[in-house]
């Protein structure tokens, strides 16, 4: 039934394409004349006749149809050299472009690179694109380069805490972010308690972050989507590159398959600081063992010229130990298998099979007793998306998918102990329809409306149970294999619109709503190995965002300056939090011990980015709020929540020294993150009690720190490349607080005090790349 | 498991440092906080009474005098208990058996309290149980025994369980020695406990005491557990304990059966 609906609105909007004949399609793959690696929104524009143009999907595939003619092409890309190609269109035409990379040289840099001003002219907002290659010199803590931690420095992103790899995404929760790797799902984005993200930046290839108007391809979280494409690998040479640091070491090996038809990408990561406790005099600091490692998998074949095959993966684990008595290990593993399909010169196809895990296993045992916990989360998920150019005012894309998840809270096993009995794995099932029309309304109007329906079916097998307002168990039902205990589904308009006041300035508006089915429930702020997801049920909601913003955008100096202002208002419903002292970790009745209530989050978000020159660099700052109102929390009264810090500043300035010599520096400053501190003591069974009263009612201490960078760039030629990089962390040592905490003197019990942890001061690191 | 883990990677990496600080709190208004602990067997059954301070306040907390505190056992006219000064108030030489529902009254400044407690049998702790423990953080600082508590659970979710532990005759009473246990996932089962709160060395002398207690009461350790471990910036909120007095007054009261075994390390 939908899809008839859906396809019949296709007809309805592609009709002109059909009823004016004599039109046909220019359609083909954009890539990189170096290595192959496809260009993702790279722009296609007909010379002299404005309004018209196409942008490259994220296969680097476009299609433009236009009525019989000759015309000239201009084929631009951020970077890369400007290319015209004259065609004359009697059929439909393929034509696959491949653009030069400018060489950074200088002086010459501002004149033949191709600078875009897509900030202006595209429609979307609330989005920010990173290139790995163009950040690689930002100083980052250990010289770790990390997409995640560069994305906090932009406007409206701000970490859940120092050297955190955790975000919040204009005041949601960090679990409202959908991370997704080549299309997979990832649930633990992070490395050794959030110090590391699980992106090695030398695997990646594009990275975009979509604040608001999210596409309606995408669903299934509140606050936003961070897609996150792997490199294809070069299709033309061998190449490998790596590098050496304090902490880690990364070596990336790509090449061809078959020259110019495919290619693989190999990548791995692997931190050693507890390679130095196997010095140690210590037995048992010897036989501890800490230390995570990662490893990225791509590979591509252009099976036709219409056929493309992908596949991809990601393996990573987070290993912790000490002794023989102690084993901790946590990571995620994904794949993606995806096949491009062009159906004809207007439809483009792609069809992905995803898998994704997420797991930790404890292990505790001494001599004969052994004790062992698992907890898991699994996907299983068809994608299949359709891409339509219907003629050069419309981009459609439109798609389903269904997913299958697999919650496994907790199992036990062990021997010789008492072993506690397993929680119920529980099922469900989530999918979603879509339908999308970006469209040129005029030279200066272009608007695109989506509409997503998604549904989630939670079923068994299993038990539901239900509970009074106390949380005390009412009724147990059991439910067979597949048949449905909740079914939920709601629909998500996206649109958005834009108004080019001129060449250089334009103003956009967005609205957006967001279902969120899956929660993840943490007793911490930051990320730990043991933060559970679990669906949406009888009992628990799911969450809805509603977001509506405006931006203005106004490039300057030939778009050598990106400026924008952007707004934004969002509400949350049915957001979660828990009852005092709940038991998150084995609790089999988890639902019966949370709490529901809303939130809002608004905010006003400046960014001023210089894309080109010796200097490059932006400044971000973002003014917000976050709040939240729970029935039973805080009396019924609104409060902040932790993530609502008032100011947010970021300055990212990199500069070209000479042609060998690069320096880079950072400066941070934000409000401290709202905190419960007690108001009042008192005594009880020998402890001394802290007494709390407003929830989130103090602040930390104001948070700022100044980083620098500078590469050193030993040999650079068309195939080989090396440099040296020195970093300094927090280089004016200021002791940013990472928690306080109250406690008694120790020598004096009576004497309550606060005690401050500060981090990182004056963390050095020094690496070496190269690249041949 | 997550503090191991930051001790564990501010240990290998980092290089973090702690200092006190100035911080500017509030100070509420003050609340009653009453205290009230009743054994199985008999004992003279006491009460505090005090009123919260602000927190950085050295003096200790100001007693509540002139209250009226009164005790009845399930449903039965009730005791009143002597004041003895200094917020305390007292029944001397009272005999608490188990199976019995307690419920205690205090009247002060025009307010009443009610809280209920339910005094369990205890299970009898047939051993306690020393080995030498492979583990422990960096191999010093930590004694190399661990003992283990073992028993039988009786049958029906509903058992709570404390154990406290006396070293050499001084309790161990530090906010992480708060050791609880329950029987939510293992139900009926004999019970090998091993004492992770507190490991011990050779010549050391050891008293374990295994307290049974109601649901309400052993909630009332576990939240007071969770904020007086927990840090304020990196647990979930911090909030008050959930006590079983009514009208907001803070702490507890709990009935409890007790069982107690000593050992010494050789």
């Amino acid at each position: 039934m939908k899809f008839k609906i859906v396809f019949t609105l296709l007809c309805f909007i592609s009709c002109p394409a059909f009823l004016l004949a004599q039109k046909y399609s220019i359609n083909g793959r954009i890539k990189d004349a170096r290595n192959g690696e496809d260009l993702i929104g790279a722009s296609v524009k007909v010379k002299d006749v404005a309004g018209i143009g196409a942008r490259s999907n994220s296969y680097g595939y476009y299609s433009l149809t236009l009525p019989k003619g000759t015309y000239t092409f201009i084929y631009q890309y951020l970077g890369y050299e400007k290319q015209e190609v004259t065609v004359v269109i009697e059929n439909n035409t393929l034509k696959n472009i491949q653009l030069t990379a400018v060489e950074k040289t200088m002086k010459d840099v501002v004149i033949k690179a191709s600078k875009e001003d897509k900030n202006v002219t595209r429609t979307e907002m609330g989005v920010i694109r990173l290139d790995p290659k163009a950040i690689e010199t930002v100083p980052v803590l250990f010289g770790e380069k990390d997409i995640l931690k560069t994305l906090q420095l932009t406007p409206g992103v701000k970490a859940a805490g120092e050297g955190q790899s955790g975000f919040y995404v204009r005041g949601g929760g960090v679990d409202q972010n959908l991370i997704l790797l080549d299309e997979a799902p990832v649930y633990n984005a992070s490395h050794l308690l959030g110090f590391f993200s699980v992106f090695n930046s030398d695997a990646l290839k594009d990275v975009t972050l979509y604040k608001g108007d999210i596409p309606a391809e995408f669903g299934g979280r509140a606050s936003s989507v961070l897609d996150v494409k792997m490199k294809d690998g070069n299709n033309k040479n061998y190449s490998a590159s790596g590098g050496i640091g304090l902490i880690a070491s990364r070596l990336t090996v790509e090449g061809p398959l078959v020259k110019d038809k495919g290619s693989f990408m190999i990548s791995g990561r692997r931190t050693y600081a507890d390679l130095f406790l196997k010095l140690s005099q210590d037995s048992l600091r010897k036989q501890s063992k800490l230390y995570f490692y990662d490893l990225n998998l791509k590979a591509n074949y252009q099976v036709t010229n219409k056929d493309r095959v992908f596949l991809s993966g990601y393996f990573g684990r987070d290993i912790f130990g000490l002794g023989s008595t102690f084993g901790f290990d946590w990571g995620n593993s994904t794949a993606t298998v995806r096949w491009n399909h062009v159906i004809n010169s207007q439809i483009f196809s792609n069809t992905a099979l995803i898998y994704s895990n997420y797991g930790y296993r404890i292990k505790v045992g001494f001599d004969d007793q052994k004790f062992e916990i698992k907890s898991s989360i699994r996907d299983y998920d068809m994608k299949q998306d359709f891409n339509f150019f219907p003629n050069s005012k419309n981009n459609i894309k439109f798609g389903f998918n269904v997913m299958h998840h697999t919650f496994r809270p907790i199992e036990f096993s062990g021997t010789g102990l008492n072993v506690p009995d397993s929680l119920q794995n529980r099922y469900a099932l989530e999918g979603g329809v879509y339908l999308q029309n970006e469209q040129n309304i005029s030279d200066k109007i272009t608007v695109k409306y989506g509409l997503r329906y998604s549904v989630f079916d939670y079923i068994g097998p299993g038990s539901a149970y239900t509970y009074d307002a106390k949380g005390n168990q009412l009724t147990k039902t059991g439910y067979a294999n597949g048949e449905t205990i909740k079914l939920y589904g709601g629909l998500e308009p996206r649109l958005s619109g834009k108004y080019q006041l001129n060449e250089v300035s334009s103003v956009k508006a967005s609205f957006n709503r967001n279902y969120q089915y899956m929660h993840l429930l943490s007793n911490t702020t930051t990320s730990s190995p043991t933060d559970i997801w679990v669906p949406s049920s009888n009992n628990v909601k799911p969450q809805i965002a509603d977001q509506a913003a405006l931006g203005y955008f106004r490039n300057f100096k030939d778009n050598m300056f990106e400026c924008s202002v952007e707004a934004y208002y969002k509400t949350l419903k049915n957001q979660i939090d828990y009852k005092n002292g709940a038991d998150l970790f084995t609790n089999a009745e988890l639902e019966s011990e949370l709490e529901y209530g809303k939130g809002r989050a608004f905010g006003a978000e400046f960014y001023v980015h210089k894309q080109t020159g010796r200097l490059t660099g932006w400044v971000s700052y973002t003014l917000s709020r976050s709040l939240r109102k729970f029935a039973n929390i805080n009396e019924g009264k609104e409060y902040s929540a932790r993530q609502d810090r008032i100011h947010d500043l970021a300055i990212v300035a990199m500069y070209d020294l000479t042609k060998k010599i690069k320096v880079s520096a950072n400066w941070i400053y934000y409000t401290g993150s709202a905190v419960t501190f007690p108001s009042g003591k008192y005594n009880v069974s020998g402890f001394a009690v802290p007494y709390y009263t407003e929830r989130n009612g103090y602040r930390m201490p104001d948070y700022h720190r100044f980083d620098i960078g500078v590469t050193w760039v030993r040999k650079k030629t068309d195939k080989k490349e090396s440099n040296w990089n020195f970093s300094l962390y927090n280089a004016y040592g200021r002791q940013n607080a990472y928690s306080i905490s109250f406690q008694q003197n120790a020598d004096n019990p009576q004497q309550s005090e606060a005690l401050q942890t500060s981090l990182f001061r004056w963390i050095p690191s020094i690496s070496y790349n190269f690249k041949f | 498991m997550k503090n191991i883990l930051i001790i564990a990677i501010v240990l290998l990496f980092f290089t973090s440092c702690q200092k006190v600080i100035k911080v500017d709190l509030n100070t509420a208004n003050p609340q009653f906080v009453i205290e009230a602990n009743l054994f199985e067997g008999t004992h003279d059954f006491k009460v505090h009474i005090t009123k919260t301070t602000s927190y950085f306040n050295p003096e200790s907390a100001p007693a509540v005098l002139g209250a009226v505190v009164t005790l009845s056992v399930n449903g039965n006219p009730a005791q009143t208990l002597m004041s003895a000064g200094n917020g305390w108030y007292e029944l001397v030489n009272y005999t608490a058996t188990n199976k019995t529902s307690y419920t205690l009254s205090v009247v002060a400044e025009g307010k009443t309290f009610i809280a209920d407690s339910y005094l369990p049998v205890s299970p009898v702790m047939d051993s306690l149980t020393y080995r030498k423990f492979n583990g422990g953080f960096g191999g010093t600082g930590i004694d190399p025994y661990i003992m283990t508590a073992h028993f039988q659970d009786s049958l029906g979710i509903g058992n709570y369980y404390r154990v406290i532990v006396t070293k050499n005759d001084s309790i161990q009473n530090q906010p992480f020695d708060l050791y609880l246990l329950d029987d939510k996932l293992r139900d009926g089962e004999y019970f090998h406990a091993p004492v992770f709160t507190a490991f011990c060395d050779i010549g050391d002398t050891m008293d374990v005491e295994l307290l049974s207690m109601d649901k309400y009461v052993f909630d009332y350790y576990s939240t007071l557990g969770t904020i007086l471990t927990g840090d304020a910036n990196n647990s979930a909120a911090p909030a008050n304990p959930n006590s079983n007095w009514s009208n907001k007054a803070l702490g507890y009261f709990g009935a409890f059966s007790t069982q107690k075994k000593s050992l010494r390390i050789k």
